[in-house]
C-alpha cells in the first residue's frame, strides 16, 4: 500500500527536530517513500535543502522523492497547527502569514492569530496536529464539546475538504484512546482521517539527539528531564509497509495520505521569484540603457577605447543581454553610484573584476583587459545562475547607510538580508551536550578553555580532548558524549544574519520566503542562507563591510584636509618605498598582508610589482598551502627550482605564476586546455569549486575531468597533480580577480603607511576593532615608524583620534573606556563655544559623573587643567557631583594638592586601565634591566642561525592555522618590536594552558634565520611576570 | 585601661578546608569560590604562591601557571567548625569573646592580667596548631588596633605605641570599602601613614563620612563593646585505648560509661542530647564517623545506648579499634504539644530504631517513602527519607488513568510462544493457555545515556479468565498485572 509522510520536522525546526533535511530525504528514499512533506516549525527553513537533496538524488539516479512543502504554525493560544501547501498561491499565503507573525514578535518567536488563518487559508490544507495540536487536549480529556468547537473553527478557517484529522501511532500505551476519540470526531464532522508519523528524526538513533534538544529547550539535563523525553524511538521515517501495518485497522488513514499528496501540487521549483527590473524611460529597454552606460563609462575609464577593449565590451554586452542580466548590472551600478554620490568608498570584488563592463560601469577598479583576466570565470554561455558581484564598503555606519537605502528602494517586504545558519560545532556543541549529560561546570569550562576554537583541526582526537578536560574514558557517560558530539556536529543551532548578503525581489519578497526580524534594528532576514538562495535562483548582492575600506576613506579625507590629498585611483602602483615596506614585512596594520603567515612570506616573495602583491595575497591561503603549491612558487621565484610546466600546452597560461597554478581562473583554463571542457563544463567546474557544501558535485566533476584527460592521453601523474590542485581549490580557492581586488586595498594600505603615516594610523585607531593587532600594538608600531602620539586631553581631543598641526596623533575621547560618546560630543561642542578655563569650568559646563571624572583625571586627560594626573584626581573629588542633588553648584575653594605625581609604572597601569593603550614606554622596558638573559626583538637579526635564545614580551597574536599541522605561531611584543616564535604541536599540547592563557610569555628556543625571515623555534614556553598587572589584548586564532 | 586580643587565621577559608584533607599538605593548593558566576581562586597556600598562582585567577589561569596546583572548593561547614575551634581555644584567654568575622575572634582580656607573647603562644597558638589552624595574635588597646596588629604579627604582636605601629602599615589593613579603596589607590595612598598625612578637612570634603571613619580607624580606632558570644558546648568523651578492642562487648561497655557521664553533665545543665556523634579510630584504616540524629532529644541512657547498640551490631571493620570519641550536641528539651488531629507516632524512638534496623538489614537508600518518578518507565519510583512532618505527595497529574489494573509485585515470570501476529500461547503460574487476542506491542525505552538503560515491550492480552499485561524485557517475559 502506498503511503506519503505528510508531517515531518527537520533540525531546522531548531531543537524540535534531530535530522538534517538532506538526511530525512535520503531516509525517505531508502524506506521506499515517493513523497514527503517537510513541516518545519514556523517557517520553511529546511525546505530548500530538502528540495535540493531530492533533485540531487534524482540526477544521480538514487531515487525519486517529491518534496512537499508545509509548516507547523504556532497559534496565538500556543497550540501548533501543521499546514500543507497545495499551490503557489498557498505557498505565498503561508510565507506572508509567517512573515506577519514573525515581524510583529520578538526575534525567535511567532504567534499566528486564528483570524489570520482565515485571511491566508487559500491554497493551504490543515492537519489537526499531534500532541501539541489544538485537538490534543480536548480529545485526551474527553471534552467532546471543546473538540467539536476546534474542528468547526478549523473548517471555518480552511473550508470543507481542507481539514484532515491527523492520527499518529507511536506504539505507546494509552494512545489508542486518543486515536479512537479522533476517529469518532472525524466521523461526526465528516472529515477524512490521515495517518502521519510526526517524524522528527530520520533514524532510530535520532531519538537520543532529540532528547538532548528537548533538554536544551527546557533548560534541564537528562537526569532531571523525566517524562519530557521521548518514550521510544518511533518518530523516525517509516516505510509504507510499516505504516500500513500500524494502521491495518484504519486503511483509509493510509489511503488518504496518497490522495492528499496528489492534491499538493507545489514544489520549490515553482517559487515565482523574479529579480527586479531596472526602471528605464519609456521607449527604451534595459539592454539599451546598459549599452549606453557601459560605453559612456568606458570613455571615462579608457579615454578612447582600443579595438581590443571594444571587442571585449561588445562580447560581454552581447552575452549579458542574451542571458537577460542587463537589469542586474544596472541595479548594481546604481547602488555603486548611490554610494559614490553619498561619499562612500565602494569597490566591486569577486569575479566581477574579470568583467570589462563592470570596470566601465565603475563597479570594479581594475582593468581586466590589460591584465588578460578570464571573463568566463565571471559569466559564460553555459551559465544559468546569476553572476556574482560583491561590493566592498567601509564597515560601520556607511555600509549601513547603503543597506538601508536598498531597504528603502525595495520596501520592507521587497528586500532582506540572507540568513547565516549557525551550526553546532566545536566547544559550543560540547558545552551544550555536556550540560545535558549533567557534567559539572568546571569540566565544561576547562574543555572550553583548553580548546578555545573547535573549528580548526586539532592534533588531539576528540576522545583525548575530553580526557584532558577531566573526564576519564571509563566514565559511564564518556561514550554517549562522544557519540552525541558526532551526531549533533553540524546540525543547525540558530539562524543568524549574513554579514552583507541582501536579496531583492520584483514585487513581494515575503511571498517567496518568510522574513524575520534580525537582531539588528531596522533589518529583516530571509529564512534561507546564501547557498539556499543561490540554489533556488534568488539573486543576492553582497554589501560587505571592510574595516580597511573605512580606514582608506578616512585616511584619504584626512590627507585632503592636511593639504596633500590623494585617492585610491591616484595612488601610484609602482612606488618603490611601498614595495620596500612589504619586502621588509613591516606591514602591521595593513590589509591582508599583515598576518603572521603573510609576514613570513613577504621577505621570501619580495614583491616588486602590483601583480606580485596579488600573488602574495592569493598565495597565503589554505587552498594553495593545502595543495602544496606555495613553496614551489617561492622556490622558483628565488631561482632555487627550475620553472617547469605540467604540460607544454600550459606554458602560456602558467607563465606569469612560474608554472604553478595559483588562481581559480587558471584551474578553469587548465580544464579547458587539458580536458577540452566546453563553457558549460567549465561552468560546472566553477560551481563545484565555488559551492562549498557539495563534495558530491566536486567528485562528479573530477571523474569527468579524469575521463576527458585520459581520452586526450594526459599522463597519469600530470592528471594526479591537476586533480590534487583542484581539490584544494574546492575548499578555499581564490580567484585571480578577487586577489587583484584585495591587492588594490593591500597595496593602498601599505602606500598610506609609507607616505601618509599620521593619516593612516589615525584612521586605523578610529576604526577598531579590525585586523590582527590591537590598538596598543598599532600605536607601538607607529611610534617605531616615527609617528608621535599624544594622550587623551579634554582641551585637545576630538571624539575620535585627530591629527594635530605638527602631525602628531591625538587620541580621541573614544579611547577613554567608559566615557560615554554623547558626553564626548557634548564636551567637544562646549569647548568649541569657549575653551575651558579650569577644572570647575569644565565640570560646570559638561555634565560628567564622578566615575567619568576620575577616569579622565587618571588617564591624564585633565593634565592641562591641573599640574598632573594625581592633582587632577584630587581636584575632581572636590567638585560637585552631577548625580548628587545636594552637591554644590559652584567650585569649592581650591586646597593645595597634597598628592605626589604618578611614577612611570603607575602611569602605565592607569593608561591600560583607562584606555587599554599606552603611548608611554612598553611594559617590558620597566623590567629590561633585570632580564639580561632575554634578547630584545630588535637584536634578533644580529643573532646567529641556530643560536639558543630566550625572548619575552606581551602576547599580541596566537595563531594555529588549520594548515600548520597543529603548530602554533606566537608573536611577542617588547619595547623594541615584535618577535615571532613557532611552537610545535607536541609542545603546544603539553603547555596548552600556559600558551593560551598567559598575557606575557617567555620563550626559550632556537633562532631560525631563513631568507630574511626570523623566528624562534620554541623548546620551552613559560609565563612571564609582567611589571604591572596589565593584560594586553591578543588576537587569537587557535 | 582595657586590652584586647585578636586571634587571626590568615587564609582562613583555605585553612578550614585543609584541615579536612591533611594528605594534601606539601602540595600547591588554591581555594575556589565556586558559588560566583565565574569560579575564581580566593586563597592560595605558600607553595601555590611561589608558583605564581594568585587570588583572582580563574581555575584555568591557575592551572596554566602551575599544572600541579590542587583546586579545592570552599566549604561553609568546614569554615563554621574551624570558627568554633577558634572560639573554644580563645576561651582559654577570657570568657568575653566576639566572633568578629570568619577567621577573626576578638577577646576582651581581663584587666588584672598582663599577657606576654609566650603565654599567648602556649595557650592558643600551639593548641590551634595541633588542630590544624595556624593563627596570629595581636594585643592592643582597641579591637581594631588589635586586629591590625594580628594581621602583621609573627605570630604575636603586642602594641604599646599605636601611632608608630600604624604609620608603616599598608592601608589595606584598615579594610576600606571598595570604592574608597579604589580612590585612595588612584591617589597613590598605600600606607596608613600616607593616609593620615592628608589634610583632614579636605579629605572630608572629598570623600565624606566614610573617610572620617577610616581616619578614626587609622588612628587606632575607638574602643567598642564586643558582641559577645558563647561557644556552643559539645559534651564529649573520648579515649585512646591501651589495648585495641576487637569485640563488640568491650566497646559497648565503654560507650555505656561514656553515655552515663554525658547524661549526667547534660542533666546538670538542664539540657538533652539532640544528636550523637561517634568516632572510632583504628590501627590502620581511616577513622569511622557516624552521626545519630535523635527523633526526639533525650538524655535517657538506655534509649541512647540501644541506638548505638543497634547500629554497631552490624558494624564490621578490618582492623582493631584504638580510640573512640562520643560527643553529644546539647539542645534545650522540647516542650511541644502534639497536634490535635495528628495521630503522630506513639513512640518516635521506637520508630526510629525500627527504621535503623531495617536500614541495617536492607542497606541505605532502601528505606523511606516511595514516590513516583517522572519517567516513561511504568513502575519508576524513588525513595525519599522518611520525614514524619512532610505531607504525602499526590501522584503525577495524569488526566485520565485508563482502565484500572492490578500490578503483580514482583512480576510473574512467564513463557510465551509467538506467532506472526504476536504472543500466541502463555505459560505461567497465574495463567496458562492460548492467548485469545493481543494488542501491542507498546514500546518503551529510556536512560539510554547510562549503564542502567532499559527497554521493554508491553502487550495487552486476553486470556480465558481475564485481561493481562504481558511484558518482555530483554529475553525474559513477565506477567506484569491484570486488568480489573
Amino acid at each position: 500500500m502506498a503511503y506519503t509522510e505528510l508531517h515531518a520536522r527537520s533540525a531546522f525546526s531548531f531543537l524540535r527536530g534531530a535530522s538534517n533535511p538532506e538526511h530525512l530525504a535520503e531516509a525517505a528514499v531508502q524506506r521506499g517513500l515517493t513523497a514527503m512533506a517537510l513541516c518545519d516549525r514556523d517557517g520553511v527553513h529546511g525546505a530548500p535543502r530538502f528540495y535540493a537533496k531530492s533533485r540531487e538524488m534524482r540526477e544521480e539516479n538514487k531515487g525519486e522523492l517529491r518534496t512537499l512543502v508545509g509548516s507547523e504554525l504556532t497559534l496565538e493560544d500556543g497550540t501548533v497547527l501543521p499546514v500543507l501547501v497545495m499551490s503557489r498561491g498557498g505557498y505565498q499565503n503561508l510565507c506572508r502569514m509567517i512573515t506577519r507573525a514573525k515581524l510583529r514578535a520578538p526575534k525567535g518567536e511567532s504567534r499566528i492569530q486564528w483570524s489570520e488563518l482565515e485571511e491566508f487559508h487559500e491554497g493551504l490544507i490543515a492537519l489537526t496536529g499531534d500532541t501539541e495540536g489544538p485537538l490534543h487536549l480536548p480529545v485526551w480529556r474527553g471534552e467532546r464539546a471543546a473538540a467539536d468547537a476546534v474542528v468547526q473553527r478549523l473548517v471555518r478557517a480552511f473550508g470543507p475538504g481542507h481539514v484532515y484529522v491527523e492520527l499518529q501511532r507511536h506504539r505507546l500505551p494509552d494512545e489508542e484512546r486518543k486515536v479512537e476519540g479522533l476517529c469518532a470526531l472525524a466521523e461526526a464532522h465528516g472529515l477524512p482521517i490521515l495517518a502521519t508519523n510526526g517524524v522528527v528524526y530520520a533514524e532510530a538513533w535520532g531519538r537520543n539527539v532529540h532528547d538532548v534538544f528537548t533538554c536544551l529547550r527546557h533548560y534541564t539535563h537528562l537526569d532531571a528531564a523525566g517524562a519530557l523525553l521521548g518514550a521510544n524511538a518511533e518518530r523516525r521515517v517509516k516505510s509504507p509497509r510499516d505504516m500500513a501495518a500500524l494502521f491495518a485497522d484504519l486503511p483509509q488513514a493510509i489511503v488518504n495520505t496518497e490522495r492528499l499528496a496528489e492534491r499538493l501540487d507545489f514544489t520549490l521549483k515553482d517559487l515565482g521569484y523574479r529579480f527586479p527590473d531596472f526602471p528605464v524611460p519609456e521607449g527604451t529597454t534595459m539592454e539599451r540603457v546598459l549599452i549606453e552606460q557601459t560605453y559612456r563609462g568606458a570613455r571615462n575609464r579608457y579615454g578612447w577605447p582600443t579595438p581590443r577593449v571594444r571587442r571585449q565590451l561588445a562580447k560581454e554586452l552581447n552575452l549579458i543581454n542574451r542571458l537577460g542580466f542587463a537589469g542586474y548590472f544596472l541595479i548594481v551600478a546604481d547602488i555603486v553610484h548611490y554610494a559614490r554620490t553619498s561619499d562612500i568608498l565602494v569597490q566591486g570584488r569577486g569575479s566581477a573584476a574579470n568583467s570589462a563592463v563592470c570596470y566601465a560601469l565603475g563597479i570594479t577598479a581594475f582593468d581586466p583587459v590589460s591584465s588578460d583576466l578570464l571573463f568566463e570565470r565571471f559569466l559564460s554561455e553555459g551559465r544559468t545562475s546569476w553572476p556574482d558581484i560583491d561590493l566592498d564598503l567601509p564597515s560601520g555606519d556607511r555600509r549601513e547607510q547603503v543597506i538601508q537605502e536598498v531597504f528603502h528602494r525595495y520596501g520592507r517586504h521587497g528586500a532582506a538580508m540572507t540568513a547565516n545558519v549557525i551550526t553546532y560545532r566545536g566547544r559550543s556543541a560540547m558545552r551544550e551536550i555536556g550540560k545535558v549529560l549533567n557534567f559539572g561546570e568546571d569540566v565544561l569550562k576547562r574543555f572550553s578553555d583548553l580548546f578555545a576554537s573547535g573549528d580548526f583541526e586539532h592534533t588531539l582526537e576528540l576522545e583525548e580532548q575530553i580526557e584532558k578536560a577531566g573526564i576519564p574514558r571509563a566514565h559511564p557517560r564518556f561514550r554517549p558524549l562522544v557519540q552525541l558530539y558526532h551526531r549533533i556536529y553540524g546540525l543547525p543551532r540558530h539562524l543568524g544574519q549574513h554579514s552583507g548578503g541582501m536579496v531583492i525581489c520584483q514585487g513581494r519578497l515575503d511571498q517567496v520566503v518568510p522574513l524575520e526580524n534580525a537582531s539588528m534594528p531596522g533589518r529583516t532576514v530571509v529564512q534561507w542562507d546564501k547557498d539556499d538562495c543561490e540554489d533556488l535562483g534568488i539573486i543576492k548582492i553582497d554589501l560587505l563591510g571592510l574595516g580597511m575600506m573605512a580606514v582608506l576613506q578616512e585616511a584619504f579625507a584626512l590627507s585632503h584636509q592636511r593639504g596633500h590629498g590623494v585617492d585610491l585611483p591616484g595612488i601610484s602602483k609602482e612606488d618603490s618605498a611601498t614595495f620596500k615596506l612589504m619586502q621588509e614585512a613591516d606591514t602591521v596594520g595593513t590589509f591582508q598582508v599583515e598576518s603572521r603567515a603573510q609576514m613570513a612570506t613577504l621577505p621570501r616573495m619580495r614583491p616588486a610589482t602590483f601583480y606580485d602583491v596579488a600573488i602574495e595575497v592569493a598565495i597565503i591561503r589554505p587552498g594553495p598551502i593545502g595543495g602544496g603549491l606555495t613553496h614551489p612558487y617561492l622556490r622558483r621565484r628565488n631561482g632555487k627550482e627550475p620553472v617547469t610546466y605540467l604540460h607544454p600546452d600550459l606554458e602560456p597560461l602558467l607563465k606569469r605564476t612560474l608554472g604553478v597554478p595559483l588562481f581559480q581562473e587558471q584551474m578553469l583554463r587548465i580544464a579547458m586546455i587539458m580536458a577540452g571542457f566546453n563553457s558549460q563544463e567549465v561552468e560546472e567546474l566553477r560551481r563545484a569549486i565555488s559551492f562549498h557544501r557539495s563534495t558530491e558535485r566536486m567528485k562528479k566533476v573530477v571523474v569527468k575531468l579524469r575521463a576527458r584527460m585520459s581520452e586526450r592521453q594526459v599522463a597519469p601523474d600530470v592528471q594526479e597533480q591537476i586533480v590534487s590542485a583542484l581539490s584544494s581549490f574546492a575548499l578555499y580557492g581564490f580567484p585571480e580577480s578577487h586577489a587583484i581586488s584585495f591587492a588594490l586595498l593591500a597595496y593602498a594600505s601599505c602606500w598610506l603607511k609609507v607616505h601618509r603615516k599620521p593619516e593612516f594610523y589615525c584612521a586605523l585607531l578610529n576604526n577598531q576593532p579590525m585586523g590582527f593587532y590591537s590598538p596598543d600594538t598599532l600605536i607601538k608600531d607607529g611610534k617605531r615608524r616615527g609617528v608621535k602620539f599624544r594622550s587623551v586631553c579634554v582641551m585637545r581631543s576630538g571624539v575620535g583620534c585627530t591629527i594635530e598641526k605638527d602631525g602628531a596623533i591625538r587620541l580621541g575621547l573614544n579611547y577613554a573606556k567608559g566615557f560615554n560618546r554623547d558626553k564626548a560630543t557634548e564636551l567637544v561642542r562646549e569647548r568649541g563655544v569657549r575653551p575651558f578655563s579650569s577644572l570647575s569650568d569644565l565640570l560646570l559646563r559638561v555634565r560628567i559623573n564622578k566615575a567619568e571624572r576620575r577616569l579622565l583625571a587618571q588617564i591624564g586627560a585633565l593634565n592641562q587643567l591641573s599640574d598632573h594626573r594625581r592633582a587632577a584626581l584630587w581636584g575632581v573629588e572636590a567638585l560637585f557631583d552631577e548625580d548628587d542633588l545636594f552637591s554644590q553648584t559652584a567650585a569649592l575653594p581650591a586646597s593645595a594638592n597634597p598628592l605626589a605625581p604618578m611614577n612611570p609604572l603607575e602611569r602605565l597601569q592607569a593608561d591600560y586601565d583607562g584606555t587599554r593603550v599606552t603611548i608611554g614606554p612598553h611594559p617590558m622596558s620597566f623590567v629590561r634591566a633585570d632580564i639580561p638573559h632575554i634578547m630584545r626583538a630588535i637584536d634578533l637579526p644580529h643573532g646567529r642561525d641556530g643560536q639558543d635564545v630566550v625572548i619575552a614580551g606581551a602576547v599580541i597574536c596566537r595563531q594555529r592555522p588549520g594548515t600548520a599541522k597543529g603548530n602554533v605561531f606566537i608573536s611577542l611584543e617588547d619595547e623594541t618590536g615584535i618577535a615571532n616564535a613557532m611552537v610545535r604541536s607536541e609542545l603546544f599540547e603539553k603547555l596548552r594552558l600556559t600558551i593560551t592563557h598567559e598575557p606575557f610569555l617567555e620563550i626559550h628556543g632556537r633562532l631560525q634565520k631563513q631568507e630574511g625571515v626570523i623566528s624562534i623555534l620554541a623548546r620551552d614556553v613559560r609565563s612571564f611576570r609582567a611589571p604591572a598587572p596589565v593584560e594586553p589584548q591578543s588576537h587569537d586564532f587557535h | 585601661m582595657k586590652t584586647y586580643a585578636v586571634l587571626f587565621a590568615p587564609d582562613f577559608r583555605l585553612q578550614a578546608t585543609m584541615r579536612h584533607v591533611p594528605d594534601l599538605a606539601g602540595r600547591p593548593l588554591a581555594l575556589l569560590e565556586i558559588q560566583a558566576a565565574k569560579p575564581r581562586v580566593i586563597e592560595v597556600n605558600d607553595l601555590a604562591a611561589q608558583r605564581a598562582v594568585e587570588p583572582g585567577m580563574t581555575p584555568t589561569q591557575a592551572l596554566a601557571r602551575c599544572a600541579e596546583v590542587q583546586l579545592l572548593s570552599r566549604n561553609a561547614g568546614h569554615e563554621r567548625s574551624a570558627q568554633q575551634t577558634l572560639l573554644h581555644t580563645a576561651e582559654t584567654l577570657s570568657p568575653f569573646l566576639e566572633s568578629t568575622a570568619p577567621g577573626v575572634v576578638t577577646v576582651d582580656l581581663p584587666a588584672e592580667r598582663v599577657f606576654r607573647a609566650e603565654d599567648v603562644a602556649a595557650r592558643v597558638i600551639a593548641p590551634l596548631g595541633l588542630l590544624g589552624l595556624e593563627i596570629r595574635v595581636g594585643i592592643a588597646g582597641t579591637p581594631d588596633l588589635a586586629l591590625m596588629a594580628a594581621r602583621v604579627a609573627t605570630p604575636v604582636e603586642i602594641i604599646h605605641d599605636a601611632a608608630a605601629f600604624l604609620a608603616s602599615l599598608p592601608l589595606a589593613a584598615l579594610e576600606p570599602g571598595e570604592n574608597l579603596s579604589g580612590v585612595l589607590k588612584a591617589w597613590g595612598i598605600h600606607t596608613i601613614g600616607q593616609f593620615l598625612a592628608l589634610p583632614a578637612a579636605a579629605l572630608w570634603e572629598r570623600l565624606g563620612p566614610e573617610a572620617v571613619e577610616l581616619s578614626t580607624r587609622a588612628q587606632g580606632g575607638r574602643s567598642r563593646p564586643l558582641r559577645l558570644v558563647q561557644p556552643p558546648e559539645f559534651f564529649s568523651e573520648e579515649a585512646d585505648l591501651d589495648h585495641p578492642v576487637e569485640m563488640l562487648e568491650p566497646l559497648l561497655f565503654l560507650l555505656r560509661r561514656f553515655l552515663e557521664q554525658i547524661a549526667r553533665r547534660l542533666a546538670c545543665a538542664y539540657l538533652v542530647a539532640g544528636r550523637l556523634q561517634l568516632v572510632l579510630r583504628f590501627e590502620r584504616d581511616e577513622p569511622y564517623q557516624r552521626t545519630f540524629t535523635l527523633p526526639q532529644p533525650t538524655r535517657d541512657v538506655d534509649l541512647l545506648f540501644r541506638m548505638l547498640h543497634t547500629h554497631l551490631e552490624n558494624f564490621r571493620s578490618e582492623s582493631p579499634i584504638t580510640g573512640l570519641e562520643l560527643a553529644a550536641r546539647p539542645v534545650r528539651p522540647q516542650a511541644q504539644q502534639a497536634d490535635l488531629l495528628d495521630r503522630g507516632l506513639r513512640d518516635p524512638h521506637q520508630f526510629a530504631e525500627t527504621l535503623a534496623r531495617l536500614q541495617a538489614l536492607l542497606g541505605s537508600g532502601e528505606v523511606g517513602t516511595p514516590e513516583l518518578a517522572s519517567s516513561h518507565h511504568p513502575d519508576a519510583f524513588s525513595i525519599r527519607p522518611y520525614n514524619a512532618s512532610a505531607s504525602a505527595q499526590s501522584r503525577r497529574d495524569d488526566i485520565l488513568l485508563g482502565v484500572p489494573w492490578l500490578r503483580f509485585r514482583p512480576p510473574i515470570p512467564a513463557r510465551v510462544i509467538m506467532n506472526d501476529a504476536g504472543p500466541a500461547f502463555l505459560y505461567s503460574t497465574r495463567s496458562n493457555g492460548p492467548i485469545r487476542e493481543a494488542c501491542g506491542p507498546w514500546l518503551l525505552a529510556g536512560n539510554w545515556w547510562e549503564d542502567q538503560h532499559w527497554s521493554r515491550e508491553e502487550w495487552d492480552i486476553a486470556m480465558d479468565e481475564g485481561f493481562y499485561r504481558l511484558v518482555q524485557a530483554g529475553e525474559m517475559w513477565f506477567l506484569d498485572g491484570i486488568y480489573a
